[in-house]
């Protein structure tokens, strides 16, 4: 079936329309088409109830609980498995694609579904990324015609990637026994995480 | 000899109206904005507001009378007050900087951060540049969120990559007239943008064209190449009928041009889609060089005008001073102030001057 908007590409979505007094008109479009009434519906007195799968269910938003256990872990800045060690480390694998009741693939992080994703066409934080990789990469895909980001160099990355490489070698070190050179390698990380202001801790959020 | 030149300088009139570039941003540790509580979200925005403020001379204009939340939206295309949601802020830059327009910085609800500049025209590299340099002498202090593969992260998939947005305003009158705005909308999706008519129900319009699907593929340079490629396709296809306007239609130009001269010398209320539509007509029929009008007959005014007839802006001038000759009647109805002040405003248009090239066309 044809987008009803486009009339070019296959209906892949479904959107449900209302203007004004109007009945609520129901069309069977593309995702360019529903991504294009999200952005500039608004502006032209529509509302765009649902975007979805034909179910023709509520707004997906309205479904939507925060998940306050798993966003006050990531506020802190530490993965799970950093807290709590060997224990922590298995229950970030197990929770990497943790599963709602109904099957439905969900985000350990903020608890967002594969289904709102697909719905709203939005990611509920850094994590979903990782949660949700391969559907993420194929929308991007659709959406921006490519899956990797071949612009120039995003400042503020030096940083991150410089406490990587020492943590790397931080964890080495204390493999090899070699002490002094960790605590070198740990007091050159504590430089590093913290900002010059030393305000670290206000900007988490 | 002057109707050749008038001929000469038509088809250059101010094309693009107006570019806005915006840049998004999300701040790590924290969930993008719709994951969490109104109460977490308007904590939080607020802190990073007052942490915003701490690093830049940011001026926080959220509650400002100079600038009332319509106003920016109209003048700035800052996001509408309906999708304000708890904890929103909007932060400015007060550092003149020669050229520089104002930078905006919206702190959405959560941990979203929207910077934005709006020019007149379309955006020079240099504005581009200077802009992007603003925006990321705060990525070390801030800690943007980014990844490896996919550049910062933000909830918006599209904006995903270098999170650049830009969104251009483009008079394409003649194309309206043609009822060609509906094709070029779809037009636009063959170059990886999202195109869409302001007013999709009067002609002539405006199109606003909405460029965020290169984020991934490259840097702002390369975002504002793609702009500047797609609105020259746009910019012939509308020179192509303004010459068909002009040379195989001239009638029908005369008649658009003669019924917004006379709506405008008789109307004592203009509403603000009608006011778009009569300059348009107007711009329209200036940039061609057929018509010329009484007073202040200068392009970049009308031009000036076109953006702000709408009643954010109106509503925001202080009435008795631009409209001194108002009747007393509507002074006493508020609901009819800026609709008579704006037909009060535009009457100086209604004395339009058809050339005689065009007459004897006809």
């Amino acid at each position: 079936m044809k987008c009803e908007l486009c009339h070019q590409r296959n209906a892949e979505t479904v959107i449900f329309r209302k203007q004004g007094n109007a009945p609520r008109e129901e069309l069977y479009v593309c995702h360019a088409c529903a991504e294009r009434e999200r952005a500039f519906g608004v502006e032209r007195g529509i509302q765009v109830a649902a975007v979805d799968s034909g179910e023709g269910s509520a707004a997906p938003e309205a479904s939507v609980e925060p998940h306050k256990l798993s966003i006050d872990l990531d506020a802190l800045g530490v993965p799970p498995r950093e807290l709590f060690g060997k224990l922590g480390e298995m229950f970030g694998r197990l929770s990497e694609r943790l599963e709602e009741p109904d099957g439905a693939m969900c985000c350990p992080s903020c608890g967002a579904t594969l289904e709102i994703l697909r719905a709203q066409g939005t990611v509920g934080c850094p994590k979903c990324y990782e949660a949700f990789r391969e559907p993420v990469l194929a929308l991007l895909d659709e959406t921006q015609g490519c899956t990797q980001y071949r612009g120039p160099e995003l400042p503020g990355q030096r940083r991150v990637l410089q406490i990587k490489h020492l943590k790397k070698q931080l964890k080495d070190a204390l493999a090899r026994e070699a002490y002094v050179e960790a605590k070198a390698l740990k007091e050159a990380l504590a430089r590093l995480d913290s900002p010059p202001d030393g305000t670290g801790e206000e900007n988490r959020g | 000899m002057a109707e050749k030149k008038t001929r000469r300088q038509a088809f250059c009139p101010r094309f693009v109206l107006r570019t806005q570039v915006a840049l998004v941003r999300n701040i790590r540790g924290v969930a993008f904005p719709g994951r969490l509580s109104e109460r977490q979200a308007a904590e939080i925005g607020d802190r990073l507001a007052q942490r915003l403020m701490g690093l830049r001379p940011f001026v926080d204009e959220t509650k400002s009378e100079m600038f009332p939340p319509s106003r920016l939206e109209a003048l700035f295309g800052l996001s509408a007050e309906g999708e304000r949601g708890a904890g929103y802020h909007v932060l400015r830059l007060n550092e003149p900087r020669g050229e520089m327009p104002d930078i905006w910085c919206e702190v959405m609800s959560v941990n979203h951060l929207v910077f934005s500049m709006m020019v007149v025209g379309q955006v020079a590299e240099e504005q581009l540049a200077a802009f992007q340099a603003e925006v990321d002498s705060l990525a070390e202090p801030l800690d943007y969120v980014w990844h490896e593969q996919l550049g910062y992260l933000t909830a918006q998939l599209p904006l995903v990559g270098s999170g650049f947005r830009i969104r251009s305003w483009v008079h394409v009158p003649a194309l309206s007239h043609f009822d060609c705005l509906a094709a070029l909308s779809h037009a636009a999706e063959a170059f990886g943008v999202l195109a869409d008519l302001d007013r999709p129900v009067s002609p002539p319009g405006d199109v606003v064209i909405l460029f965020n699907r290169s984020s991934l593929d490259g840097g702002a340079q390369t975002l504002r190449a793609r702009v500047v490629e797609f609105v020259e396709v746009v910019k012939r296809r509308e020179m192509e009928m303004r010459k068909r306007l002009l040379c195989d239609e001239p009638f029908l130009l005369m008649d658009v041009l003669q019924r917004a001269g006379s709506v405008l010398r008789a109307a004592l209320l203009i509403g603000e889609d009608e006011a778009r539509d009569l300059l348009s007509d107007v711009v329209l029929g200036v940039s061609l060089g057929v018509v010329r009008i009484g007073r202040a007959a200068n392009l970049s005014l009308l031009n000036t005008w076109y953006d702000c007839c709408s009643s954010a802006v109106l509503l925001n001038l202080p009435l008795s001073k631009e409209a001194p000759e108002l009747p007393l009647s509507v002074r006493e109805h508020p609901s009819w102030n800026v609709d008579a002040v704006r037909a009060q405003w535009l009457r100086q248009y209604s004395s339009l001057t058809i050339s005689s090239w065009l007459l004897r066309r006809v």
